[in-house]
């Protein structure tokens, strides 16, 4: 076949690099796998065996779950060929992914779906809202936007402070939101000089009182010179209740879906969810969509 | 492969002949789980090459939406499936996509399906039409369309419909049976008699998978189909059964059901199988097929078989 462009996805085998507790419920697997920490781009995904290669000749048969899970991207280091994925342990094959220790080879296929290139966001200002192990995903794109010179700007939703993916630290906001300079904000974003609010439903000081909706809302009523939109990841109620906010103040939704998968790059069709268009394969048309286009069940 | 003289043993050969078609393997990508090729080989360096042939995601003659997700539920060692034929329809995949395989190394098989006979003799006749297509699989046994199975568990209905498509259509014939429904070996002399030049055995096994919290049906559809490792001791079993009916007609059966290795391809030659095919295992590995022949090329010179056809059908029972 003639050369494709861009090249991939990768089959390929992952090393094991680390393997921490991120939060109180979720871990942060670190794999090297250059292929795919070199041609990832934000919120492309990846999958991943749940079942460490054991060089025996068994290799690659994994038959309890046999399929591999979907996982998105937290930091890309393509320089040094590593990627890191967080999770949540949620059933069987998470909490196999759980036991994998530095040095196992899985394998792996990636990248896979489509991306968000910042030269296709118009607007300046980008609300990157989000909850649970949606977060993670949201910090290499946020990444990727500030690097091409727009503004990420993070929300977070969570019940408890203990249920959030990352700790959180004062941070004094660039662009101060519903009369808040000083907030508790995203430890990793902060890092990055990247501004985050978080909305706790069990109010903390600091925190916003709610649903992530709440700080949503006084972010959509601020003015933003180069023009606002959303990108949305986290659990599905929590992305419909965002792009139904965005559908009723009318910005620009990137809803990023989540489905069980078979292949994983457009063969099956086990992915599809319903959209106003028919149902879309979540690994090829996705996993960003356009919010109005989704039809929620 | 370089033929070695001396008492070095050359390499034993997978290639086999099937329907006219030569295959470099006998290791054909199952309908459903491969598309229609060109999404596979987007993957970087992906390779044809222990690929004997694919066949391709079934069409029907209209376009047809699919099942409400979710389409996937695992159960240990496989997973239940209810796509429920999602396809763009016989014209479209024509015209955007059967123009793409020529850019891959390989044989193409075309599958169809459909409610009515008429639609699967129109789908096939124009498949057929197109040079890439060396042949067509009767899926006979969706379990996922309504009344699906009607063709598959009934011999009257399985022998017209075939006898259709074999007249309708100038390239071979397979008939891919459904297991599960009734006798397979009366099924698969009817489909014989009609004009079946070769026997798919099998499809999935239709199963259920309950969420006990709610209650209700993990697919969005209910029911789904079985495959994976978890068919495939019941997927040999019909392979020898059906066997036994094809061999004194001549008629090659292609096993299908679980396979992930080398040796289980080879247990399904064994059973009679004169060429497999590889489906689930793709979500595994992409690259499985290399995988399942260089499995079965060890397993060939371990029992000093230089052609991989030679162990087609050569179960010896226990009890004779
Ligand atoms: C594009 C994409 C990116 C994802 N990124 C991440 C990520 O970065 N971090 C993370 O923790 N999770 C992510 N997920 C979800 C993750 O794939 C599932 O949580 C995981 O597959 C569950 O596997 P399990 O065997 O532990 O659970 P199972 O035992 O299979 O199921 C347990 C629960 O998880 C739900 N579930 C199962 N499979 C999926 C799935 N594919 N998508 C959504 N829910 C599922 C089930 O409905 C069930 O409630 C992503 C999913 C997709 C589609
Ligand atoms: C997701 C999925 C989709 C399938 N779609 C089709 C199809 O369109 N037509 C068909 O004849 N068989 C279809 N099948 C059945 C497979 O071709 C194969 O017969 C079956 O899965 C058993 O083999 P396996 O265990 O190797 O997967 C499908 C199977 C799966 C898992
Ligand atoms: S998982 Fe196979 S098409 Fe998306």
């Amino acid at each position: 076949m003639s050369k494709q462009k861009p090249a991939g996805p990768y089959e390929t085998v992952a090393t094991v690099i680390a393997q921490e507790p991120a939060g109180a419920v979720a871990y942060c697997l670190t794999l090297e796998c250059p292929e795919i920490a070199r041609s990832a781009r934000p919120p492309q995904f990846f999958t991943i065996s749940c079942h460490p290669l054991t060089g025996d000749g068994a290799d690659g048969i994994s038959l309890d779950p046999l399929l591999r899970r979907p996982l998105g991207f937290y930091r890309l280091r393509p320089e040094k060929g590593e990627f890191d994925a967080v999770y949540q342990v949620v059933g069987r094959g998470t909490k196999l992914l759980a036991t994998l220790k530095p040095g196992d080879r899985v394998r792996v296929l990636g990248p896979l779906g489509k991306y968000i290139s910042p030269k296709d966001v118009n607007s300046q200002t980008v609300l990157l809202a989000g909850g649970g192990v949606g977060l993670p995903p949201l910090y290499s794109l946020a990444e990727t936007l500030k690097d091409a010179g727009k503004e990420p700007i993070v929300i977070a939703g969570a019940r408890r402070r203990e249920t959030l993916i990352a700790p959180t630290v004062p941070r004094k906001l660039k662009r101060p939101v519903g009369g808040r300079r000083e907030v508790q904000s995203l430890e990793p974003f902060a890092r990055s000089d990247i501004d985050s609010v978080v909305a706790l439903e069990e109010p903390e000081d600091g925190f916003f009182e709610g649903r992530i909706t709440v700080p949503l809302k006084e972010y959509l009523e601020q003015d933003y010179e180069g023009g606002v939109e959303i990108v949305a990841c986290g659990p599905p109620p929590m992305v419909r209740a965002i792009a139904g906010l965005a559908g009723e103040k009318s910005v620009k939704c990137a809803a990023i879906m989540e489905s069980r998968m078979g292949c994983g790059i457009g063969a099956c069709q086990t992915c599809a969810i319903k959209t106003t268009s028919g149902y879309r394969r979540v690994c090829v048309e996705g996993p960003v969509f356009d919010s109005k286009e989704i039809v929620w069940e | 492969m370089n033929q070695e003289r001396g008492n070095k043993t050359a390499e034993p050969s997978l290639e086999i002949g099937l329907l006219g078609m030569k295959m470099r393997t006998p290791i054909i990508m199952a309908s459903g789980t491969f598309g229609y090729a060109f999404e596979i080989a987007r993957v970087a360096e992906f390779d044809f090459s222990q690929i004997g042939a694919v066949v391709l995601k079934s069409v029907t003659l209209e376009p047809r939406q699919g099942n409400p997700p979710p389409r996937v539920a695992e159960t240990p060692s496989g997973m239940l499936n209810s796509i429920g034929l999602q396809n763009p329809g016989v014209d479209y995949v024509i015209r955007r996509y059967l123009g793409m395989l020529k850019n891959f190394d390989t044989n193409f098989i075309a599958g169809i399906a459909g409610d009515a006979i008429r639609e699967y003799v129109e789908c096939a006749g124009k498949l057929a039409a197109h040079g890439d297509i060396r042949a067509i699989e009767v899926n006979m046994s969706c379990p996922n369309v309504k009344d699906g199975r009607r063709f598959a568990s009934d011999s009257g209905a399985a022998a017209e419909l075939i006898g259709a498509v074999k007249k309708g259509c100038r390239k071979p014939v397979i008939a891919k049976l459904a297991p599960g429904t009734g006798d397979i070996q009366e099924i698969a002399r009817a489909c014989i008699d009609a004009g079946a030049d070769a026997l798919s055995v099998s499809n999935t096994y239709v199963g259920m998978v309950i969420d006990t919290h709610r209650r209700r049906p993990l697919l969005g559809n209910d029911a789904g189909g079985l495959s994976g490792p978890a068919i495939r001791p019941l997927a040999v079993h019909n392979v020898h059964l059906v066997y036994q009916a094809a061999a004194r007609r001549d008629v090659p059966v292609i096993g299908c059901g679980g396979i992930m290795t080398g040796d289980d391809a080879a247990q399904m030659m064994i059973a009679g199988a004169s060429a497999v095919q590889v489906g689930t295992a793709v979500f595994t590995n992409v690259h499985i097929a290399a995988d399942i022949a260089a499995g079965l090329g060890r397993y060939l010179i371990a029992q000093k078989e230089k052609e991989v056809s030679a162990i087609t059908g050569t179960l010896q029972l226990n009890r004779a």
